[in-house]
């Protein structure tokens, strides 16, 4: 009975994340429909960002406000500069995607040539609470304390708020939201920021509770996707629910066959479900 | 002069990789990002063969041709279903569960450790012990890949390809059955990669599933984009500079790990260059 | 011959086309008329297999051509190309194995269609209006003995509408049956041995042109619009 009580916080723990990450692939997503691949350098240069802050000494706070500094300040001039500019040359969805693996592999290359390859960890010591015989860790505790802060908050911008309202106009029709005097390319900024800070936050907190690695973008980013996916692409609050279904099915299949297999059966289900049901389980 | 002997082993393996993946991405239209998966089972197949079931080099390359004709029928069909926008995100799908089962099924492929003392081929009594001997051999089998591209493309097979890239719907109508052409073409990119994964292994001498992970097929992906879509020519070209351009890198006196990190933010700010001013790649004949 | 009967299409809770039956015999250029959104190009769609039908009979033995009313070519490909896919073997293992092929028939149909200089331009260098033409072509070149031609003359120049009919008028020579999608009246007056007339997804109208323009019913339906 505590194995199944340990194995729920952990897959909790993990869905957080996971719902984290699907949050902030969701929002870029439903904005620019393409599978844009520079939400895993967001994911990593947030980490990274936080690795170098605490390294000169930085508190916690701190490094994390630094990590999201540098995040957003990249988010913003990718967006500006590379993404407007590709889009008024009317590239197509392929073209922005590769666009994006390009700046991907920037990202990883000056990562690696700055702190090197090798994995690293972003703290020495980790804090474990006890509730009975189930174990849990600080950085697990605030990853669904974020994550469920985050959903509350996405959930009130997009209802209540002229900002929300706006961006729900242009994931529907973009023309149609130019037409109605949305200042669409401002919008879009600001949303590829918050995205991107979402993503650092991610980074930061499977930092935290993992290692640090130039290639761990990648990894991350397929995870929000299939999250996203299953509860249904673009929409960004039910992802949590993409989140908890990925985040369980694979802990139940490192019970059954073992750890090796969990990307494995992450991607199956991906298939699955692009077969059967292909616009989410969730969307109407 | 051994090491260049290497180098041009290695460059032209990947050339003949990515001539294969160009028929498939660059020519039909079918972002496959999975290429890597084929690639290795047909190294594993031919390793596994030689080494455990004594097959001779070319029994073994058949063997595994079978098995990988087998899973690219598998892969190319389930595969058609995905809507197409997230066929790229499927494929990603296969290559990370072939990766996973090279990994894990420890009893077939010794998992994380590899297989080693994989020996050189042996064809009508030739063993292809020296390294020049072996470059011979891919080169030779690079120049059959690109008599094979060149005939499939200027075949009437080849023009319902270009069809197909460009709009696969309308060719209902006029009595084709695209699937059908699909699969095939999948198929035959997929056996050319296991081809190429047997003489990987069988030169290199030794395997593990590192080399056939997801960012293999990204790097396949990336030389035909370089070098240029439905290009022969930009196919070998990008895999040479993909493959050759860090060695000459390290000549530049940069510390190994820099150089070779360097390459990367290169390559990947080529992408972005191209994308924005080239899609086509440098010798690219097709702009997605 | 074209021969369809009952058939019904719906797309969730919208009738488009509603139990329509005809019959176009060899040799023959049937109308297919109607105000906008009346069924007309989704009918087609359904009779040339791009679209599943709800119910209904569908006997065009023989094959078909057809040409689309927005224009749909292989943009990378050329002209030359669009007709050869016509003529080369069709089935995976033919194409296969076709390498060099005879391109004789198919620059006679260019010939045929006026884009005999055009054979190497690729199709996205064309204006639209030339674009109909390498459609005009592709159909024809089918061989089949059947045609379905949604608005053909749609942007195209006046010497170009000439050829195009005349096009029609050779086809129907030589026995197809052809269903002709068009607005003007006076092309259909022209063109066509009968018309058959959808509003709303159903037949309001069959038979010869002039009775059939006569019909109250008719005038209605367009008046309406």
């Amino acid at each position: 009975m505590e194995y199944f009580l340990q194995v729920g916080v952990q897959t909790l723990v993990l869905a957080s994340l996971y719902a984290i990450l699907a949050l902030g692939y969701n929002l870029l997503y439903s904005m620019n429909r393409f599978f844009d691949i520079t939400f895993a350098a967001y994911c990593v240069l947030g980490a990274y960002g936080y690795f170098a802050a605490h390294a000169q000494g930085a508190s916690m706070l701190l490094s994390c406000l630094s990590a999201f500094l540098v995040v957003g300040l990249m988010a913003f001039l990718c967006e500006r500069y590379l993404y407007a500019a590709l889009r008024g040359r009317k590239a197509s969805g392929v073209v922005l995607m590769v666009a994006s693996l390009g700046v991907l592999t920037i990202v990883q290359g000056v990562i690696a040539i700055i702190f090197t390859s090798n994995i690293q960890v972003l703290r020495s010591t980790t804090n474990v609470f006890h509730i009975g015989d189930t174990v849990i860790t600080d950085v697990g505790i605030a990853t669904i304390v974020c994550a469920l802060l985050l959903y509350l908050v996405a959930w009130y911008i997009l209802r209540a708020t002229k900002f929300g309202v706006q961006l729900r106009a242009l994931s529907d029709n973009e023309e149609l939201a130019l037409a109605t005097g949305i200042r669409v390319a401002y919008l879009r900024q600001v949303a590829t920021v918050a995205a991107a800070l979402i993503g650092a936050l991610a980074g930061i907190l499977y930092g935290l509770s993992t290692s640090i690695e130039p290639l761990m973008g990648l990894g991350l980013l397929l995870k929000a996707i299939i999250a996203a996916i299953i509860a249904g692409l673009g929409s960004i609050v039910f992802g949590f629910a993409g989140a908890i279904l990925l985040a369980t099915s694979e802990n139940m299949a490192v019970w059954y066959i073992g750890g090796g297999w969990k990307d494995a059966v992450a991607f199956l289900i991906l298939i699955i479900v692009l077969l059967i049901r292909p616009q989410g389980i969730l969307k109407k | 002069m051994e090491y260049i002997i290497h180098l041009l082993i290695i460059a032209s393996i990947y050339s003949s990789l990515a001539i294969s993946l160009n028929l498939l991405v660059g020519f039909t239209g079918i972002l496959s990002v999975t290429h890597a998966a084929f690639y290795g089972i047909g190294a594993y197949a031919t390793a596994i063969s030689m080494k455990t079931l004594g097959f001779s080099f070319l029994a073994s390359v058949g063997f595994g041709m079978l098995i990988t004709l087998g899973f690219a029928l598998l892969v190319g069909f389930v595969l058609s279903r995905v809507r197409g926008d997230y066929y790229a995100l499927g494929s990603f799908g296969f290559n990370v569960i072939v990766y996973s089962i090279l990994l894990n099924w420890d009893a077939l492929t010794k998992g994380p450790l590899g297989i080693f003392a994989i020996p050189r081929p042996t064809i009508a009594g030739f063993t292809f012990t020296s390294n020049f001997s072996f470059l011979l051999l891919t080169i030779l089998v690079c120049l059959l890949l690109v008599v094979i591209s060149y005939y499939i493309t200027r075949s009437s097979f080849g023009r319902v390809l270009k069809a197909i890239r460009d709009d696969e719907l309308i060719l209902a109508p006029f009595g084709y059955t695209a699937s059908y052409f699909k699969l095939a073409i999948f198929s035959i990119a997929a056996l050319m990669a296991s081809l190429c994964g047997a003489l990987y292994a069988t030169y290199i001498s030794f395997i593990d599933p590192s080399s056939f992970s997801l960012n293999e097929s990204i790097f396949i992906l990336t030389i035909i984009i370089l070098g240029g879509l439905a290009s022969i020519r930009g196919s070998i070209i990008g895999a040479m500079v993909l493959v050759l351009l860090p060695e000459a890198l390290r000549f530049v006196g940069l510390p190994n790990e820099i150089a070779a990190q360097l390459r990367v933010v290169l390559y990947g700010v080529a992408l972005v260059y191209l994308m924005y001013a080239r899609p086509s790649g440098l010798f690219g004949k097709y702009s997605p | 011959m074209i021969h369809v009967t009952h058939i019904t299409k719906s797309f969730g809770g919208i009738q488009a086309v509603r139990d329509v039956s005809f019959l176009c015999e060899p040799g023959t250029i049937l109308g297919l008329i109607g105000p906008n959104g009346s069924g007309k190009s989704t009918l087609v769609n359904v009779l040339t297999g791009m679209l599943p039908k709800d119910r209904g009979l569908i006997r065009i033995p023989g094959g078909f051509g057809r040409t689309f009313q927005d224009v749909y070519v292989w943009e990378h490909m050329t002209v030359l190309e669009h007709i050869l896919l016509m003529t080369q073997q069709r089935s995976l293992m033919g194409s296969l194995l076709e390498f060099r092929i005879d391109d004789g028939p198919a620059r006679l149909i260019l010939q045929r269609v006026g884009l005999s200089q055009y054979a190497d331009t690729h199709a996205k260098q064309l204006s639209y209006g030339q674009r109909k033409l390498p459609e005009i072509g592709r159909a024809i070149a089918t061989g089949a003995p059947n045609f379905f031609f949604d608005e053909p003359f749609a942007g195209l120049f006046p010497e170009m509408i000439e050829r195009v009919k005349n096009i029609i008028r050779e086809e129907k020579a030589r026995g197809a049956s052809i269903v002709l999608i068009e607005h003007d009246m006076s092309v259909i007056r022209e063109l066509c041995d009968r018309i058959i007339v959808l509003d709303a997804g159903v037949v309001i109208g069959e038979g010869k042109v002039e009775e059939v323009l006569a019909n109250d019913r008719v005038i209605e339906a367009y008046l309406g619009e």
